[in-house]
């Protein structure tokens, strides 16, 4: 018998869990989960009381291939054995989440139903909170540490997002790089999407030569605005 | 469920108050219509945890006024004993 998996994002927080996202935690056999915040623990918990954290997966080095590769190996055990299988993570499971995709290209290789449903990412609520539309101007992801090292062109009229910047090596190189392109004046904005209902995000406007030296997070992002309007 | 049980024997025997942590204030939200009696009005529902529920003073001061950093840390704090422990995902995309 083949089994099956079914990825499910849990949101920025519990109170953004889909309907779809809910009924297929709750009816699975096997629930395995990765979330950021307690609260979204419980209402997994609470929805599959049977659940497990993959957690325990990171081990003692943290995040990193390793880890993820036992995470999607704990994710395929159940489903090879045939049962019915959903894996929850933080946020969108399409959007950073490394073992998500991996997991369903080899569960559709063992011959199983695989596939992800959508969920809310930080992104999404940096849309909401800050109040900017992508589409007015266009819009630019990059991974922080990817930004530095690979320095790609930027399209200074459209805004740029800048994720993981808490964590990058060098704040100074970012701010460098970022200096390609924009004055040291140019107002951006360090934005944490709250996971709690009715707690607010944190949005810190500063000028980006102050970057260098602002309080980050692991979760902060930066948002930088379009330097003119679009066309 | 357990916890609970516990604290109301304990307030119902000792007469010690039933507590609840901000992890269950938060947890709490999400059931019935609990979230939109807290978006309807948000002060007279965290009024109502402290009273009905023991949610302590403090913690209600920093569900209104605190900064999404000072409520992660009162998480922290809690989940050092039995509670989970919150934790930070980092997915470096290489």
């Amino acid at each position: 018998m083949s089994g099956s998996l079914v990825v499910v994002g849990t949101g920025i927080g519990a109170a953004q869990l889909t309907t779809e996202a809910r009924v297929e935690i709750a009816g699975a056999e096997d629930v395995l989960f990765l979330v950021g915040d307690p609260i979204s623990e419980q209402a997994v918990l609470t929805l599959a009381p049977h659940a497990r954290s993959l957690a325990p997966c990171y081990g003692s080095d943290g995040p990193g291939p390793e880890a993820y590769e036992r995470m999607v190996a704990a994710i395929l055990e159940p489903v090879a054995a045939g049962r019915r299988v959903c894996a929850a993570f933080y946020g969108h499971p399409g959007v950073f989440v490394d073992p998500a995709g991996k997991a369903i290209a080899r569960a559709r290789a063992l011959g199983s139903d695989a596939r992800m449903l959508p969920a809310v990412s930080a992104l999404d609520c940096l849309f909401a909170d800050l109040g900017v539309d992508p589409a007015a101007s266009g819009c630019q992801l990059y991974e922080a540490g990817d930004f530095v090292r690979r320095l790609p062109a930027l399209e200074t009229a459209a805004a740029l997002v800048l994720w993981q910047v808490g964590v990058v090596e060098s704040r100074a190189e970012l701010v460098t790089a970022l200096r390609r392109w924009y004055g040291p004046a140019h107002e951006l904005v360090v934005y944490e999407a709250s996971p709690y209902p009715g707690v607010g995000p944190v949005v810190d406007r500063m000028a980006l030569d102050a970057l260098d030296a602002a309080e980050l997070t692991q979760r902060s992002t930066v948002y930088v605005p379009p330097l003119a309007a679009a066309r | 469920m357990v916890r609970r049980l516990l604290e109301w024997l304990r307030a119902l025997f000792w007469g010690q108050e039933a507590t609840m942590t901000l992890r269950e204030f938060f947890v709490k939200l999400l059931e019935g219509d609990n979230l939109a009696e807290y978006y309807a009005d948000r002060d007279a529902y965290i009024d109502r945890q402290q009273k009905e529920y023991g949610l302590n003073p403090g913690d209600g001061d920093l569900i209104r006024n605190g900064s999404l950093a000072d409520i992660e840390r009162t998480l922290l704090a809690e989940a050092n004993s039995p509670g989970p422990k919150p934790y930070l995902i980092v997915w470096p995309p290489m």
